[in-house]
């Protein structure tokens, strides 16, 4: 079966038998509409009605697989289920995952149940909401994502992971190059900055579970608190650094600068959490390099998308329009350094 | 204001409009116009969640559209002029190199360059201000605003 768009009806055909088999009882799907956002993934709210068996009841989930075209960044759907079963299993906030189906007899491509959860993710909404203790919620954020970190290679089940082969600045440095040569791109702006990541990368080669798109946009809000961590289809072993300076990103506070924790919060408030969750004293000015890194990734992924729409992969006006992002995030790119470098404009 | 906004550029519509051979008004800056202001003014109004946001991401690619068309494009006679200095003597043109294929060649010895470190040393000033111009150039099409200017509607 190849894989052909996904429908309300289709789901609540082909769902039921195969919740029967893997959970036993009888499964119903009462409803099942998709949900916005993830331009590489397709999600779908499904609410179920179980009699008897594993599913007993009435449960709000989400069903979440592969968009017809993916990023070279991105994972399955089934490393990206045992990635969010380590997180949950060391007390991460995120969805619970229920079920993973790599049976393309069933939706034509794999998929995976988890807990639908309440709340806002979009971040031109949460960082415009005036009752929202911005502060508190990126002492939270931080305090989940030391704990994320605290998952370090080898770790059961995450071994279909690679391990960098370099210090991770580098690696990434090599990865973003390696990108860029697949679409042929020329863009010497990104090649500058790229440079100027590789001259001055750090050697540290501390590894431990980044999350890979930690930000505002990527976490589930409820009545101020947090309720759920997601998009970890990024998920990888890198310096924890990395997360902290994607986090921190300008070209993630959706226009609130001067928020530098995601538009929500001050960057204090996330390393606060972070240092009293892992009991590590952050180095606060190697966060501003990896900063640099978050926008240059950004760029390059920006590209892909622009690239999977004009290669007709997946025709899209929000892809090619992202495309058309890439100059700013390169100005973003060589503003960013030369103020590390201390150059007056 | 929009009536006003709408001529500018004028100048460059009507090059293009020689250039394809092309007389018709209106033309085609105009077309672009006139319907992102239909859009803004009478469609999104009747919008909400994601169609308004689907009819906003519409009128911005119309915005960067018409601009790109209202001399976007001639960004390049000042690259190629900052790459003639960088590399007139060390890259000739070839015979029957037009400029289109001149600055392709150059963009690409400039970011190999970069990536190889070529371009570590001295001439690093120049080289980030060339890159910046080059930047502007496209911010001025794509989003004005990172610029700080204020874009026609």
């Amino acid at each position: 079966m190849s894989a052909t768009a996904l429908s309300t009806a289709m789901l609540a055909e082909a769902l039921p038998p195969w919740l029967a088999a893997a959970c036993g009882g009888d499964v119903r799907v009462e409803s099942a509409r998709p949900l916005s956002g993830g331009a590489v993934q397709e999600n779908w709210a499904l609410d179920v009605k179980g009699e008897g068996g594993a599913l007993h009841g009435e449960h709000a989930l989400v069903l979440r697989t592969d968009a017809p075209a993916t990023v070279a960044a991105s994972m399955g759907r089934a490393e990206e289920f045992a990635i969010l079963q380590a997180a949950h299993n060391v007390g991460i906030t995120v969805p619970e995952p229920l079920l993973l189906c790599e049976d393309d007899a069933v939706l034509g491509r794999s998929f995976y149940l988890m807990r639908r959860v309440p709340g806002v993710a979009a971040g031109h909404r949460l960082v415009r909401d005036d009752a929202l203790d911005g502060e508190a919620l990126a002492e939270r954020l931080g305090e989940e994502l030391a704990r994320l970190h605290f998952i370090r290679p080898p770790f059961p089940g995450l071994d279909f992971l690679d391990e960098p082969d370099l210090a991770p600045a580098l690696f990434r440095v090599n990865t973003y190059r390696t990108w860029l040569d697949e679409m042929g791109a020329v863009r010497p702006a990104l090649e500058w900055a790229l440079r100027w990541l590789e001259r001055f990368a750090p050697e540290d080669e501390t590894l431990v579970l980044c999350h890979g798109d930690y930000r505002t946009g990527n976490y589930m809000v409820e009545g101020g608190a947090l309720t759920g961590i997601l998009d970890w289809e990024f998920a990888g072993w890198s310096h924890p650094h990395e997360d902290l300076g994607w986090f921190c990103a300008r070209c993630w506070r959706f226009g609130r600068d001067e928020r530098e924790a995601g538009g929500i919060a001050s960057r204090e408030a996330l390393f606060r959490g972070y240092e009293a969750a892992s009991g590590v004293s952050l180095e606060r000015e190697q966060i501003p390099y990896w900063e640099v890194m978050a926008t240059v990734r950004w760029a390059v992924i920006a590209l892909q998308q622009g690239y999977r729409h004009l290669s007709g992969e997946q025709r899209s006006l929000e892809l090619a329009l992202t495309g058309r992002m890439v100059p700013e995030l390169e100005m973003d790119a060589l503003d960013q350094v030369e103020r590390l470098l201390g150059v007056v404009r | 204001m929009s009536a006003h906004d709408s001529r500018a550029g004028g100048a460059a519509a009507r090059r293009t409009a020689h250039a394809s051979g092309n007389d018709e008004q209106p033309d085609a800056l105009e077309l672009l116009a006139i319907a992102r202001e239909t859009l803004l003014d009478a469609v999104l109004p009747e919008l909400s969640g994601a169609a308004r946001y689907q009819a906003l991401m519409v009128a911005n690619a119309l915005a960067i559209a018409r601009r790109e068309l209202c001399g976007g494009g001639d960004a390049g006679a000042g690259e190629l002029e900052m790459l003639d200095t960088l590399y007139g003597d060390a890259e000739p043109r070839a015979g029957n190199e037009d400029d289109a294929a001149r600055l392709a060649r150059l963009t690409r010895r400039l970011a190999r360059d970069l990536r190889n470190g070529e371009l570590d040393g001295g001439p690093q000033l120049g080289v980030r201000r060339m890159l910046r111009e080059r930047l502007e150039a496209r911010l001025a099409v794509s989003n004005p605003k990172r610029l700080g200017r204020t874009p026609s509607r």
